[in-house]
């Protein structure tokens, strides 16, 4: 089902963590944590987005307006 | 079946867990979170599809449904209080993990409250 949504979030992680690598061996520390964190929020869009689903069915199931 | 998928998604997303885990600390837990969150609302149909049943057999029961809503509410409350602890749990937060839990049964209390009171008053109306 979703199940390669899973997948692009780790490949967003490897990703990163890649370029943040080749960042810091370039010399370019900040740009490096920068990535960094431009990647997290990247992945943590997308969760966001899992969690609201998830939470609006769980609400419509157990009624918990 | 779903069985197979579900479990399937599950290892999968521990093995990715895992590699994400030793690059980076703070991904490895979007993830662990992102696929509790899939099994979550692949899980979501059978329960509705349980609770049906439950409130249909509790309608013919007899039983009133607005202590019903109160049951459901307590289970969808606990779940997504449980949810949330682990997640904090599993990010290593133990302090925050009890926190949650804490505000959690907080919550259930006061849903259990008017319940309680209405309890006490057919009680006391009970007694001569």
């Amino acid at each position: 089902m979703q199940i390669d949504l899973l997948f692009q979030i780790a490949g967003v992680g490897v990703l990163t963590t890649v370029v943040a690598a080749i960042l810091q061996r370039a010399g370019r520390d900040e740009l490096a944590t920068l990535s960094t964190v431009a990647g997290l929020a990247i992945v943590l869009l997308m969760v966001i987005s899992l969690l609201s689903e998830l939470f609006t069915s769980v609400r419509s199931i157990f009624q918990l307006y | 079946m779903d069985v197979l998928r579900m479990a399937g998604m599950s290892m999968a997303s521990a093995v990715a867990v895992i590699l994400l885990r030793r690059m980076r600390p703070e991904m490895g837990l979007t993830a662990a979170l992102a696929a509790g969150i899939l099994l979550l609302t692949m899980a979501m149909p059978m329960v509705a599809q349980v609770i049906g049943g439950i409130t249909s057999i509790a309608q013919t029961g007899g039983v009133k449904s607005s202590y019903l809503t109160q049951l459901l509410k307590v289970a969808g409350i606990s779940l997504l209080m449980d949810f949330a602890a682990q997640t904090c749990r599993d990010a290593g937060e133990e302090g925050l993990a009890m926190k949650t839990e804490l505000a959690g049964r907080v919550m259930l209390l006061t849903l259990a409250l008017p319940a309680m009171q209405t309890l006490l008053t057919q009680l006391l109306s009970l007694a001569p």
